[in-house]
């Protein structure tokens, strides 16, 4: 018997296991160029996305008790991080969204950023920028890129909150007439079906359910009673449909100093109603603000009620801003 | 007896075979390394770009009010307040100095006897003395309707009435 078939048999077999190396390693060469190719434009796939989210949606909070996400306490509670104002109002975007997101200390980068944000199994990197355009000022979050990364840059704006100045040398219509006894209240009346109209432009909208109201009073001086040092703001009465009701979400500043009440002012007055989960207030309520100020003696001469609707309201000119999403 | 040919000859098929079927599992690889469109990536974040710079400058500056563009071409801007509005959001980048993106701008309107003329309206190289665009450089269009209502300050040939006019923007990296 010739010995030709064993000797054939162990090359075979060797001849088999070189030949199906040599395909798993040259299987693997153009893979690896794939990967790098692909990740590039996966990359740039994750950043539009996520730049998407960010300029064009509002973003979403777990529970339905919170209107908005930025009013949420636990950041594991936002489902989605969105800055936009409202659904559909595309490149216009919160001052109060902007702010909880780029604030430290409330997502923590980058679990909240990956689950709420970036979205999908491989665990991305990003960095996210806001160049504002008038004084370029850069807030960041995320640690610098690296080399290989997917970017898109997007052109937005960002939304003020709205304010309603009162000024003393402006508005006479507060002092009281003559020979008329003080009643030391003043009132800001903010009519919520006024407000809430559809038709105004997002860029322009207040919704006191989801946004600050601010109210300043300048040149107190004026409203001042000659023979008084000073006034004495002793409450202010919240109240929804002309009914008072328990609302501290605000914050008081007296003479450019943060206050408590009682307080005393003898040139302006700074106070921002902030809004809450779950608002008191329904659609065609009308909220009520009122300063009491102490009636002994009778410092303020200021009476009358002034409207917060779109005519008096003052909204800053929305600053253009630039957002960049870099992801690796 | 068993023949002892074969074995060999399975051996060489064998061998052909799996050579053949690695040949074509690299080559069917390699191919796919080439199929995704990178390009169409960076012309579409080009293309994004532009649309949001021209909607940015498309928003009402008051309530019920004009927007910032209608504003500027109703006002016969010679092109140099746009520049001044539009370039930068072009440019700016946080993470690198500038990106070098330039624009060409043009007005097109509708005259009842020709039909759609298009009059060139400006471009960044009127302005910053760069290279004008050839035609050659890859290059995307964003578009946007501007309401122009009548005596407006655009030069003739643009007609004084209120009409829509489309402005469009050419965008490339130069």
């Amino acid at each position: 018997m010739k010995d030709n078939a064993v000797v054939t048999f162990d090359f075979m077999i060797g001849f088999t296991i070189f030949i199906i190396s040599f395909i798993l390693v040259a299987a693997m060469i153009p893979h690896t160029l794939f990967s790098v190719q692909s990740s590039r434009i996966d990359f740039d796939a994750v950043a539009y996305r996520t730049g998407v989210i960010l300029t064009e949606d509002p973003g979403m909070p777990a529970s339905p008790v919170f209107p908005v996400w930025e009013q949420v306490s636990d950041p594991g509670d936002v489902i989605r991080i969105g800055l936009a104002v409202e659904q559909g109002s595309a490149n216009i975007l919160s001052k109060g969204k902007v702010d909880r997101f780029f604030e430290g200390g409330f997502f923590t980068y980058p679990d909240d950023h990956r689950r709420a944000l970036l979205f999908g199994d491989y665990p991305y990197s990003c960095n996210v920028t806001l160049t504002m355009m008038d004084d370029h000022s850069i807030r960041s979050v995320g640690p610098p890129p690296p080399d290989l990364y997917g970017t898109v840059r997007r052109v937005v704006v960002v939304k003020e909150p709205s304010y309603l100045i009162v000024d003393g040398l402006v508005h006479s219509e507060f002092l009281v007439v003559e020979n008329e006894t003080p009643n030391q209240r003043f009132s800001v009346e903010v009519t919520m079906d006024q407000l809430l109209d559809r038709s105004v432009d997002p860029v322009f909208s207040i919704d006191p359910r989801t946004d600050l109201l601010q109210i300043e009073i300048r040149n107190f001086g004026e409203y001042l009673n000659v023979s008084a040092p000073h006034a004495t703001l002793v409450q202010i009465i919240i109240s929804r449909a002309g009914v008072p009701i328990t609302y501290s979400a605000y914050s008081l500043w007296l003479d450019g100093e943060p206050a408590t009440l009682p307080g005393e002012l003898t040139d302006s007055l700074f106070f921002t109603l902030s809004p809450v989960p779950e608002p008191p207030w329904r659609s065609t309520d009308a909220i009520g603000i009122t300063f009491v100020f102490d009636d002994d003696p009778p410092a303020s001469l200021m009476t009358g009620t002034h409207l917060y609707d779109y005519q008096n309201a003052t909204l800053p000119d929305p600053d253009k801003a630039i957002l960049e999403v870099a992801v690796w | 007896m068993v023949g002892d040919g074969a074995s060999l000859y399975t051996i060489e098929g064998l061998a052909a075979g799996l050579l053949m079927i690695a040949t074509a599992a690299i080559v069917l690889q390699s191919i796919s390394v080439y199929t995704p469109g990178d390009t169409h990536i960076d012309d579409m974040l080009l293309e994004q770009l532009g649309a949001d710079a021209l909607a940015v400058l498309d928003l009402p500056v008051e309530p019920d009010g004009r927007t910032q563009l209608e504003v500027l071409l109703h006002n016969g801007d010679d092109g140099s307040a746009f520049h001044e509005a539009f370039y930068p959001l072009l440019r700016m980048r946080s993470f690198a100095p500038d990106d070098p993106v330039q624009y060409a701008a043009s007005i097109s309107f509708r005259d009842g006897d020709e039909g759609v003329v298009v009059v060139p309206y400006t471009s960044a190289a009127s302005h910053t003395g760069a290279a004008p665009y050839t035609g050659r450089d890859p290059a995307i269009r964003v578009s946007r309707w501007v309401h122009l209502q009548a005596w407006h300050g655009l030069p003739p040939p643009i007609p004084n009435r209120d009409q829509m006019a489309l402005l469009e923007v050419i965008l490339w990296r130069g």
